[in-house]
């Protein structure tokens, strides 16, 4: 597991107040839907601010936030590339 | 209509009893803007709000804080309708009265369409008598 994966797990569960531990995160976890972890559009603004704040990474447009934020992993991968 | 009455800025849907807006002082497109609200003891909340004791429901101040917010991004989308998505960290440090005029000042802090996030002040007097980060959808 990476540092930055275990890093973002954090950042997730701190700033969108989720009711959920660490452990119970995987690269696999999805973001949306009730199989996932039932984000909205205001939760996926607030991990754009943290991220920016926490790695440094920017997500501007909607194109690139709707094919980074499918699940925790493609997350952790987008940040490890861009930082 | 004159400049600087809010229903000429086109985007503010909202006509009467409920433009809580009476001018805009300044406004830059799309970044900041100031805005003033007379509080007269006409309005019609005071008879209820409280009936001795005439304070400016907070719900209302956060009301005149989004409209602000959304004569910002006026000239920026025509036709769009701006809705009110979140409320953070509001504070009512002072009492809104009769006779008060509210300065408020808003900014854009951040822009993740159609989300977009006001840093919003409410002053009476220079003195800061509430305060919130608002979030506005801008939907068409």
């Amino acid at each position: 597991m990476s540092e930055t994966f275990r890093k973002l797990k954090e950042l997730m569960i701190a700033r969108l107040r989720l009711t959920l531990g660490p452990e119970d995160i995987t690269e696999a976890t999805k973001l949306f839907g009730p199989d996932g972890l039932g984000l909205d559009s205001i939760d996926v603004l607030e991990l754009v601010v943290g991220i920016k704040k926490e790695f440094g990474v920017e997500i501007i447009d909607r194109e690139t936030a709707e094919k980074v934020f499918t699940s925790v992993g493609a997350i952790a991968e987008f940040i490890e590339e861009k930082k | 209509m004159t400049d600087g009455y809010p229903c000429s800025a086109a985007i503010l849907p909202h006509s009467y009893p409920f433009v809580l807006i009476d001018r805009i002082i300044e406004r830059e497109a799309g970044k900041r803007i100031v805005c003033l609200k007379n509080v007269t003891f006409n309005e019609e909340f005071f008879q209820g709000h409280f009936r001795d004791n005439p304070v400016m429901p907070g719900a209302l101040i956060i009301e005149a804080m989004a409209q602000a917010s959304g004569l910002i991004m006026g000239s920026e989308q025509q036709g769009a309708a701006a809705l009110l998505s979140r409320v953070n960290d509001a504070r009512f440090k002072m009492p809104v009265r009769p006779g008060d005029q509210l300065v408020i000042n808003s900014e854009v802090i951040q822009k993740f369409p159609p989300l977009h996030v006001f840093k919003v002040t409410a002053q009476v007097q220079d003195v800061i008598v509430a305060e919130a980060e608002i979030t506005l959808a801008l939907v068409s």
